[in-house]
């Protein structure tokens, strides 16, 4: 089921929230919870859902182990254990595929032929984010940094919440859990405006904006082979900022949608086109994936210990790790490996004194971010060559119909994303004021015609 | 300090807030669909266009399509057809193909492309010069199809003319007649609005309700009761025997006969016929499953009950195979391929996005393979 589409606005979230508000206790809460979850993401493939309680009921048994075992050894088990299972379900449904066709490439170039069966198996939507919900889990209860849950109700309310099911944020569980222990204390009032304005504002973000960008953008990069320099950037800024509102507009959804239930869920962007460096763009885009990619990969790596050598090697592993979870494709491994170089780049001229003024900096990050786009969105290598080329040596080519108004979009997009709030800083001073309820009621009216004009294009970070 | 307002005088504002919210985001609505149709596709902002608007009367009588005219995500090129643009003169070098047949091959309005001869467009090589034209409109039955075809599209210069049949219309009361049938205005019986006249108006004007129509879907215990009121009104106007008790093999043989008329009609102006065998979503004998999509389409054709309408296209779609045997007209059997799938239809003869690209895929695949030799000499 899809935030941006009539069945959920009009029947699933108001019987989820009608009914959730109308139950007392907390168990009965979680219960609902963790139900409608299924039921939302049963919507697209009922079948998917047992893997999920799978997941959920391996991740919760081993945080059950780690409140009654202190052995070393046992605790160690238990960390293992789930971890692996997640991976392996996780590099099965995501990876297989790619592996093997990885293989018998890398043969057939020393002549080999080792004809390993292609796996053309489907990918359960948001498999990436739950399974990353339950690694943290299992990791920071470990680590000792949270007390795992005895509620499996409550547990699987976490894995399974609708709201960050499938495209994220990565909320961790120290990030919600008094939110969930005390959801029989949570106001409904308090969150019903703000969840409603967030939601109201994501959704205007993804349909109104990415998805009018997305209506030149998809077409114009089918047709990549005939596009003239200037098609081809057009092309790219317009997937620049279709990516950032579609996902940001997700992020913010899945705030709103949080808090019109007592979830404090945190923000996942900040602006990031306005960065002024790439260190700072991965501050402020994705947070909560950066976030966690830093606590549980860069840092135990050694993180910036042990020298300026050490310090890019970690980075750049991450950054690739980071590209790959994105993916299972060369494309996202050089995408990865490009946003590892920046980062090294930049610490290295930082670390001289070298630096530029703030706002050669924004335009320089944006450019070279743009450019790493390239690789994110195409289906392979080729089709990055060909688009770098476009972009990088005058090419005659076409420029499509259309062009002068997907340029405005682009303009309004860029306006928006630098220069105008974001939905977290409109809503700092929020107050529920009659004006803002009108913004916002305006803001959801406009989305639902679009919805209703057949814009219920799925989000792209689903596919991840 | 302000003095707290009566409970009453609060729970007043409250409701005159909300309804001002309301009203506010139906208009922002209404004009966001207004300013989202003229953004992309060029609809004025306060037009209403409809169905209707379409089609235009020439001066020798004959409907044809307006070029260039928008309806929902329909658009139609110069020649008046659903599609992009293409000349009157076929390109030298190069093949053209048309595609006739009733609301089936037209395609969902309400999707760009949503037409299966799109389908068939996108899916042709690079390499391959072909011209894809779809001359079909809602509601043509074959008398029609054939009035269309002769009068009007054979100017085209089609080299292969693919048919994919309606065969429903065979069940109404009186089957299709042979002579002055034209494009209809309406290509389906729409529901009454039992309101009062001046907010009628302002729905039926309205571009939000309208999309909200195409993209909701009533609920099926509501169109049932909606369908069978119908139904009921129909049979109680005629006598007790008059439903079809069985296949009616007359109207079977009108099918035949009709469509032999029309291959032979092609084949006067010089193109190839190509019969497309019409798939539906039951089976025969119907499945439990089918009986909603068969009921529905009773509502088209009262005279009908469910297991007659599911047999009947069977039995036509092995008519269309033995019209293709005696006649030598290559046949595309999407029929044996699609019927009974119940993920290629979204109701018994409209196609999900996944039918439009099967039938284009047994198209393509047909047609191409056929073709590959006369295609290589052309080059």
């Amino acid at each position: 089921m899809l935030f941006n589409s009539l069945v959920f606005l009009f029947a699933f979230l108001p019987v989820t929230y009608v009914v959730f508000w109308s139950l007392r206790s907390v168990r009965q809460r979680h219960i609902w919870l963790a139900v409608t979850g299924y039921v939302f993401y049963g919507y697209w493939d009922p079948r998917f859902c047992l893997l999920m309680a799978f997941t959920t009921l391996v991740s919760y048994s081993a945080g059950r182990g780690f409140l009654v075992t202190t052995d070393p050894r046992a605790r160690r088990a238990l960390l293992v254990v789930p971890i692996v299972v997640d991976l392996l379900l996780l590099g099965f449904f995501k990876y297989a595929g790619f592996l093997t066709r990885s293989v018998n490439d890398a043969a057939d170039l020393f002549g080999w032929n080792a004809d390993l069966p292609i796996l053309d198996v489907i990918l359960p939507v948001g498999i990436s984010f739950y399974t990353f919900h339950t690694i943290t889990y299992i990791v920071d209860a470990y680590r000792k940094d949270i007390v795992p849950t005895k509620s499996f109700w409550e547990f699987s309310a976490y894995v399974s919440l609708f709201s960050q099911l499938v495209a994220g944020p990565i909320v961790r569980f120290r990030q919600i859990e008094k939110d969930l222990a005390n959801l029989d204390h949570a106001e409904r009032r308090a969150g019903l405006a703000v969840g409603l304005s967030f939601l109201a504002f994501g959704m205007f973000e993804k349909v109104v904006i990415a998805d009018s960008l997305a209506h030149y953008v998809d077409p114009w990069l089918m047709g990549y082979e005939r596009l003239s320099t200037t098609g081809a950037w057009l092309a790219m800024l317009g997937y620049t900022f279709q990516l950032y509102f579609d996902f940001s507009g997700y992020s913010s959804m899945a705030v709103g949608l949080g808090l019109m239930f007592g979830l404090r869920i945190p923000k996942n962007f900040d602006s990031p086109y306005r960065a002024s460096n790439p260190s700072e763009f991965w501050t402020r885009w994705h947070i909560s994936l950066s976030t966690v990619m830093r606590d549980y990969l860069y840092i135990p790596l050694g993180g910036n210990r042990g020298g300026e050598s050490k310090r890019y090697r970690n980075l750049m592993i991450t950054m690739l790790i980071g590209g790959l979870w994105h993916g299972a494709g060369w494309t996202f491994i050089i995408w990865g490996a490009f946003h590892g170089a920046l980062l090294i780049g930049y610490h290295m001229l930082s670390g001289r004194g070298i630096t530029a003024h703030v706002h050669v900096g924004q335009v320089v990050t944006f450019l070279l971010v743009v450019v790493g786009w390239v690789f994110f969105r195409s289906t392979d290598v080729a089709m990055a060559g060909h688009m770098l080329e476009s972009m990088f040596t005058p090419t005659a080519g076409d420029l499509p119909t259309g062009s002068d108004k997907f340029a405005g979009l682009i303009v309004a997009a860029a306006i928006l994303s630098t220069v105008g709030p974001n939905v977290f800083e409109y809503h700092r001073n929020f107050r529920a004021s009659f004006g803002q309820l009108l913004v916002a009621a305006i803001a959801l009216g406009t989305s639902v015609a679009l919805i209703a004009g057949s814009r219920d294009s799925p989000f792209l970070y689903f596919q991840f | 300090m302000q003095a707290r307002l009566p409970k009453s005088s609060r729970h007043r504002r409250h409701y005159l807030a909300f309804t001002a919210l309301a009203a506010a985001s139906l208009v922002a609505a209404e004009l966001a669909a207004r300013v989202d149709d003229w953004f992309f596709d060029s609809v004025p902002f306060l037009s209403n266009p409809s169905y209707a608007d379409l089609l235009t009367t020439r001066n020798d009588g004959i409907r044809i399509g307006v070029p260039g005219k928008k309806w929902k995500k329909v658009q139609l090129n110069q020649l008046g057809l659903r599609g992009p643009d293409v000349a009157r003169s076929k390109t030298a070098n190069c093949q053209r193909w048309l595609f006739l047949g009733a609301s089936e091959t037209f395609g969902e309005p309400s999707i760009p492309e949503g037409d299966y001869p799109s389908a068939v467009r996108r899916g042709i090589p690079i390499e391959r010069c072909i011209e894809v034209l779809n001359g079909s409109f809602g509601g043509l039955d074959l008398p029609a199809i054939s009035r269309w075809y002769d009068v009007v599209l054979s100017d085209l210069d089609a080299d292969v003319v693919f048919v994919l049949p309606p065969s429903h219309f065979y069940l109404s009361d009186r089957p299709p007649a042979k002579s002055q049938r034209q494009l209809p205005v309406e290509s389906a019986p729409r529901a009454t609005v039992t309101i009062t006249t001046g907010l009628r108006e302002l729905v039926s004007q309205s571009r939000l309700i309208e999309r909200v129509k195409d993209s909701a879907e009533v609920p099926a215990p509501l169109q049932r009761i909606r369908t069978k009121r119908w139904i009921e009104k129909e049979l109680a106007q005629h006598p007790t025997d008059w439903p079809f008790e069985e296949v009616p093999t007359d109207r079977l043989d009108a099918f035949h006969e009709d469509l032999a008329t029309l291959v032979s009609l092609i084949r006067s102006h010089g193109a190839e016929p190509v019969l497309i065998t019409h798939p539906v979503r039951s089976s025969s004998p119907p499945r439990p499953e089918d009986h909603p999509d068969l009921f529905s389409m009773r509502a088209y054709v009262p005279k009908a009950p469910e297991s007659v309408i599911s047999a009947f296209e069977y039995a036509a779609a092995e008519r269309t195979r033995l019209l293709g045997e005696l006649e030598d007209v290559r046949i595309v059997d999407a029929a044996k391929t699609m019927s009974g799938r119940r993920d290629l239809f979204i109701d018994l003869v409209h196609y999900s996005e996944q039918g439009r690209e099967t039938i284009a895929g047994l198209v393509l695949s047909k047609q191409l393979q056929t073709h590959q030799g006369s295609y290589d000499a052309v080059q």
